[in-house]
C-alpha cells in the first residue's frame, strides 16, 4: 500500500490544508468585528468595536436609562457620544481607555450590553474585567 | 556602594574560577566512551521489537486482540525481534530481564519458558 | 544594593556568551575540557541569576523605594507575601524570574546530563547558553530591574487584582511550564547539531516535557480559578490573548507528548516531533511576547514599548535557525516505518495530534488576525468567543472521543472483529448515559449532550482498561486484587498515569460543559426586602454594610439565599476600594453546593442602603473543573514516578564503558 510517500504524510498535509481552509472561510464570512477609533466611524453602520478614551462627564445609569459619556481617539481629538446599558467594569472612569461593541445610530454610538471592557493602563497589570 | 562593587567583583571572579576548573584540574580526565551511533540505533530497534511483542501479549491477554489476530501478528513480530537480536545488537551484560522476561514466559502460547 | 544586582546580571550575560562560544567550539572540535568548562558556565549562570534575584527580593521585602521597580509595584501598606509576589508583578521582575528559572533548569539539565547523556550535552550547552544570553541581554540592556531613583516615602502599590493567593502561585507555575519547554528544545537541537540519529534526546527529555506540561496545565487552571473568584465576572476563561498565550504552547506540548510515544514505539514521525518541540518552545516565547509587548491593544503601543521587537527578533532567529537545522538534517530524520492502517493506535495518536495542532492553529489565527487585518486593510478586525467556542466544539469533541477510542485499539492494525468486542461495553454505557441525560433535560444543548455522552464513553473505556488489566495481572500472578492492581500500575506507570490524566480531562470537560451549556443567568434591581428567583434559589436583599479592611474600604450587599424553603445562608457580594492604589475591585460571592457541584454566583453593583443591582449566575458542575486539577496532578505524578527497571535498561543501552584518557 505505502510506497515512497507514507499515507501518514498525506493525511497530515490534507488535514493541515483543510484546517486552514476552514479558518479562512470562517473568518472571512462569519468573521470578526472591525476595531475602530472614533475618528474612523464616519457614519459607518453595522456592528463594530470602538476603542477610545472616556472624556468629559459620565452621566446616567448603566442599569437604568443608560450610561452616557463621550469617547475620544486615544491620540486625537475626534469624539463620539456613547450610550451604554449593561455591566460596567470597576476600573471604568473618565480618562480611562476602553473598548465596547455596538453600532452607530443617529450620531450616537449605542453599546451592546456586556461588551464594555477597560484597557489595562500598564501592560503588566493583568486581566480585564467585564 | 563600594561594598557592592567588591561583592560584584568577587562574583565575577568566582565565575571565572568556576569556569576554569576543568583546565586547572588538568591531567587525566575520566571519559565515558559511548557506544557508536549504529550500535545505539540497533539497540533501540531491538528494544522496540521486544516491547512490541510484550504489548501484543498484553493486549491479547486483556482481550483487545482476538486469538486469530494474535496468531497472525505474533509471528512477524517474533521474527523481527529475532532478527534485531541477531543484528549485532547483542544484549548488554546484566539484562536477563529483557529476553527471558514477560515477553516469552508469562502465560503466552510460546513454548519457551525461563526463570526470571 | 542595585549595583550588585546589575553586576550579577552582567556576569550572567558574560557566562552565557562563553557557554555559547566555548560550548559550540568545544562540540565542533571535540575538546572535552572546554566542553566541561562551558557546562560549568551554565551552572555558574544560575548562581549569578540567584544573586540578582536575591537583591531584588531583599529590596522588595525591605520596601526600598529607591529601586524604581519596588516603587512602582509595592507600597508600605502591602502585606509581606504580596511584596514578594510583586517580584513578578511587573515587566523587569518577571523577566528576572524567567531568567532565574531558565538558568536553574539549565543547570539541572547539565548536572543530570553529565550522568546519563554526556556526549549529547556537547551541543545542547550552546543552545541553552543562547537562550540564557537573550534573556540576560534583555535584563542588562533593555529592561533592568535595578534602575534607581531618589528615595521616596511610599510606593505606588500593587494592582489589587494581583493581591490574592492565586497570584502568588499562578505566574511562577506558568513560568516553570514555559521555561521548562526550553530543555526539550535544547536537547532536540543539540541532537540534530551533533548529527545523531538515535533517540537519546527523547529519552532524556521525557520527564522534562511532562513536568513542564503539568506545570503549564495546572498553572492555567489556577489562572482560571483566579479569574473566576477574583475578577468575578462569572466565567473562568475569556479567550483573552493573554490566556491564549498560555494555551497554545500547552496544546503543542500535549501533541508532542503523544506523538513522541509513537516515535518510541514505532520509530515514526521523527520530523513531526522535532517540529512540534520547536513549535512548543516558539509558542512559549510568543506567548510571553504577547503578554508583554502590548501588540494586541494596537500596533502603535507595540512600537512604543521597546521589549516587543527584541522578542520578535529572537523568535524569528529561533524559528529560522531551527527550521534550517531540521532541513539540513532531513536524511537523519527519515523513518523507515509506515502507518499500516487508518484503524490502529498509531492512527488515533496521529488524529489526536492533528486535532490538537488544528486547535492550536485556530487560536493562533484568532490572535494574529487583528494584526494581519490591520496591516492589510488598515483596520484591525477582532474575533471573539463565538469563533473560539465554535472551534473548541469542532475540535474538542472529536478529541474527547479519541481519548476513549485510543486505549481500546491495538497497535499496527486492528481488526473490526476485535474492535466490536472491546467497544461493546463503553458504547453501551455511553448510549445509556446519553439517553438518561436526554430524559433529564440535557437536550437543551446539543453540543452539551454530545459532550456528556462522549465523556461517559471515555470514562467507561478508561475504567475497562483498568479492570481488564487488573484481571489479566491477577490471572498471571495470583495474590489479592489490590496487589494485582498496584502491580499493574507500578509496572506501567506511564500508561496508567496517562489514563488518570485522561480521566481528569474528562472531569474538566464535564465541568466546562455543565457550567457553559447548562448555566442560568439573571439580572435584576432589588429593593431592600425584595426577592428574586433564579433556578431553584430565592434571593432576598437585606441591606448594605461598609467596613474598613487592611488596605481597602469594603462595601458589601447582604443577600439571603433560600432553596426549597431552606435558608442556605447569607451571601455578601460587593466592592473593595483600595486606598493606596485608588482603585475599586469587584468582590463576587460564590456559594458552592457540595452535593451537586454547582455554584451560585453573585455580583453586586450600585450597592445602596435601599437597593442593589444583582447579577446572578447558576453554574452547574463547575467545581468539577477544580477537582479535575487535582486528579490531573495525581495522574501526572504517577506517570512521572521513576521506574528503576526502566532506568537500568536505559542506562545500559546508552551508557558506554568508562575509559581514562588525556583530554
Amino acid at each position: 500500500m505505502a510506497r515512497r510517500a507514507s499515507p501518514a504524510r498525506l493525511v497530515v498535509a490534507l488535514g493541515v490544508a483543510a484546517m486552514l481552509a476552514v479558518f479562512l472561510v470562517y473568518t472571512a464570512i462569519a468573521g470578526g468585528t472591525p476595531q475602530l477609533r472614533p475618528s474612523e466611524l464616519n457614519g459607518r453602520t453595522g456592528e463594530v468595536a470602538l476603542i477610545g478614551k472616556v472624556v468629559g462627564r459620565v452621566s446616567g445609569d448603566a442599569r437604568g436609562s443608560g450610561l452616557r459619556f463621550r469617547l475620544r481617539d486615544v491620540e486625537g481629538t475626534a469624539a463620539v457620544p456613547v450610550v451604554y446599558r449593561g455591566s460596567v467594569p470597576d476600573l471604568f472612569r473618565s480618562g480611562r481607555d476602553i473598548s465596547l461593541r455596538g453600532e452607530l445610530r443617529n450620531g450616537t454610538f449605542v453599546g451592546e450590553p456586556g461588551t464594555l471592557v477597560t484597557k489595562c493602563p500598564s501592560k503588566y497589570t493583568d486581566k480585564k474585567q467585564t | 556602594m563600594t561594598a557592592e562593587l567588591v561583592l560584584g567583583a568577587l562574583l565575577a571572579a568566582a565565575a571565572v574560577v568556576f569556569v576554569a576548573v576543568p583546565f586547572i584540574r588538568g591531567g587525566e580526565t575520566t571519559v565515558t566512551e559511548e557506544p557508536a551511533q549504529e550500535t545505539l540505533v540497533a539497540a533501540e530497534e531491538r528494544d522496540r521489537a521486544l516491547a512490541e511483542l510484550k504489548e501484543l501479549e498484553f493486549d491479547h491477554r486483556t482481550g483487545k486482540i482476538t486469538d486469530e489476530d494474535y496468531r497472525a501478528l505474533v509471528q512477524p513480530l517474533r521474527r523481527r525481534a529475532a532478527r534485531s537480536l541477531a543484528n549485532g545488537a547483542t544484549l548488554p551484560e546484566g539484562t536477563p530481564e529483557l529476553a527471558s522476561e514477560q515477553h516469552f514466559s508469562e502465560g503466552s502460547t510460546s513454548s519457551s519458558r525461563s526463570d526470571r | 544594593m542595585p549595583e550588585l544586582g546589575r553586576a550579577a546580571l552582567i556576569v550572567c550575560l558574560g557566562l552565557a556568551v562563553y557557554a555559547v562560544a566555548a560550548g559550540a567550539f568545544a562540540a565542533w572540535k571535540h575538546r572535552r575540557r572546554l566542553a566541561e568548562s562551558a557546562e560549568n558556565a551554565i551552572l555558574a549562570s544560575f548562581g549569578a541569576a540567584l544573586v540578582a534575584a536575591g537583591v531584588l527580593l531583599v529590596a522588595l521585602v525591605q520596601k526600598d523605594f529607591g529601586f524604581v521597580y519596588v516603587y512602582e509595584h509595592s507600597s508600605l501598606e502591602l502585606p509581606r507575601s504580596y511584596s514578594i509576589s510583586a517580584f513578578w508583578g511587573g515587566q523587569e521582575g518577571s523577566l528576572l524570574l524567567w531568567l532565574l528559572i531558565l538558568t536553574g533548569f539549565s543547570a539541572l539539565a547539565v548536572v543530570l546530563g553529565r550522568r546519563s547523556a554526556h556526549s549529547l550535552l556537547a551541543w545542547t550547552v550552546p543552545v541553552l547558553g543562547g537562550v540564557i544570553l537573550f534573556f540576560s541581554l534583555l535584563l542588562v540592556a533593555v529592561a533592568s530591574p535595578f534602575a534607581t531613583q531618589a528615595a521616596q516615602a511610599d510606593g505606588l502599590g500593587l494592582n489589587p487584582s494581583l493581591q490574592n493567593p492565586y497570584m502568588l502561585a499562578h505566574p511562577p507555575m506558568l513560568y516553570l511550564g514555559f521555561v521548562g519547554l526550553t530543555i526539550p528544545f535544547a536537547f532536540a537541537m543539540g541532537a540534530l547539531l551533533a548529527r545523531r540519529s538515535d533517540e537519546l534526546w527523547v529519552v532524556v527529555t521525557r520527564r522534562w516535557t511532562l513536568v513542564a506540561w503539568t506545570f503549564l496545565g495546572f498553572g492555567q487552571l489556577l489562572g482560571a480559578h483566579w479569574a473566576y473568584v477574583e475578577v468575578g465576572w462569572g466565567g473562568y476563561f475569556a479567550w483573552d490573548p493573554v490566556e491564549n498565550a498560555a494555551l497554545m504552547p500547552w496544546l503543542a506540548a500535549t501533541a508532542f507528548l503523544h506523538s513522541v510515544m509513537i516515535q518510541e514505539k514505532r520509530g515514526m514521525l521523527k520530523i513531526w516531533n522535532v517540529l512540534l518541540v520547536v513549535g512548543a518552545f516558539a509558542l512559549a516565547l510568543f506567548g510571553t511576547f504577547l503578554t508583554r509587548s502590548g501588540i494586541l491593544s494596537s500596533i502603535h503601543s507595540f512600537t512604543e514599548g521597546s521589549i516587543g521587537p527584541w522578542f520578535l527578533g529572537f523568535i524569528g532567529i529561533v524559528v529560522a535557525g531551527s527550521t534550517a537545522l531540521i532541513v539540513s538534517r532531513l536524511p537523519l530524520l527519515r523513518s523507515k516505518t509506515r502507518l499500516e492502517s487508518p484503524i490502529s493506535r498509531e492512527a488515533t495518536f496521529l488524529y489526536n495530534n492533528l486535532l490538537l495542532v488544528a486547535f492550536c492553529l485556530t487560536i493562533l489565527w484568532g490572535v494574529v488576525y487583528p494584526i494581519l487585518t490591520e496591516a492589510v486593510r488598515g483596520e484591525p478586525v477582532t474575533v471573539g468567543p463565538p469563533y473560539y467556542n465554535f472551534f473548541l466544539n469542532a475540535f474538542g469533541l472529536p478529541l474527547l472521543l479519541l481519548m476513549g477510542i485510543g486505549p481500546l485499539i491495538a497497535w499496527r492494525r486492528a481488526s473490526l472483529r476485535g474492535l466490536g468486542r472491546t467497544f461493546v461495553w463503553p458504547l453501551g454505557i455511553a448510549l445509556t448515559t446519553g439517553l438518561a441525560l436526554l430524559a433529564l433535560g440535557a437536550g437543551s444543548s446539543l453540543p452539551g449532550l454530545i459532550g456528556y455522552t462522549f465523556c461517559a464513553f471515555v470514562l467507561a473505556s478508561i475504567g475497562l482498561e483498568f479492570a481488564r488489566g487488573t484481571r489479566a495481572r491477577h490471572a498471571l500472578s495470583g495474590g489479592s486484587w489490590l496487589q494485582a492492581f498496584s502491580d499493574l500500575v507500578g509496572r506501567n506507570r506511564r500508561r496508567y498515569g496517562g489514563y488518570v490524566v485522561h480521566a481528569s480531562i474528562v472531569l474538566l470537560a464535564i465541568g466546562i460543559i455543565g457550567s457553559s451549556a447548562y448555566d442560568t443567568t439573571r439580572e435584576q434591581r432589588l429593593r431592600t426586602g425584595e426577592s428574586m428567583d433564579v433556578g431553584a434559589y430565592t434571593l432576598t436583599y437585606r441591606g448594605a454594610t461598609q467596613e474598613r479592611g487592611a488596605n481597602a474600604m469594603e462595601l458589601r450587599a447582604l443577600v439571603d439565599v433560600e432553596r426549597a424553603g431552606d435558608h442556605l445562608g447569607t451571601m455578601r457580594p460587593g466592592k473593595n476600594s483600595y486606598f493606596a492604589e485608588q482603585q475599586v475591585s469587584n468582590e463576587a460571592a460564590i456559594r458552592s453546593d457540595r452535593r451537586s457541584g454547582e455554584d451560585l454566583f453573585l455580583i453586586a453593583e450600585q450597592i445602596g442602603r435601599d437597593q442593589v443591582f444583582l447579577k446572578v449566575l447558576v453554574k452547574p458542575l463547575v467545581n468539577l473543573i477544580w477537582i479535575a486539577g487535582f486528579v490531573f496532578l495525581g495522574g501526572a505524578l504517577i506517570a512521572l514516578w521513576p521506574d528503576a527497571r526502566e532506568q537500568r535498561r536505559l542506562a545500559l543501552r546508552y551508557g558506554g564503558r568508562e575509559a581514562l584518557s588525556r583530554a
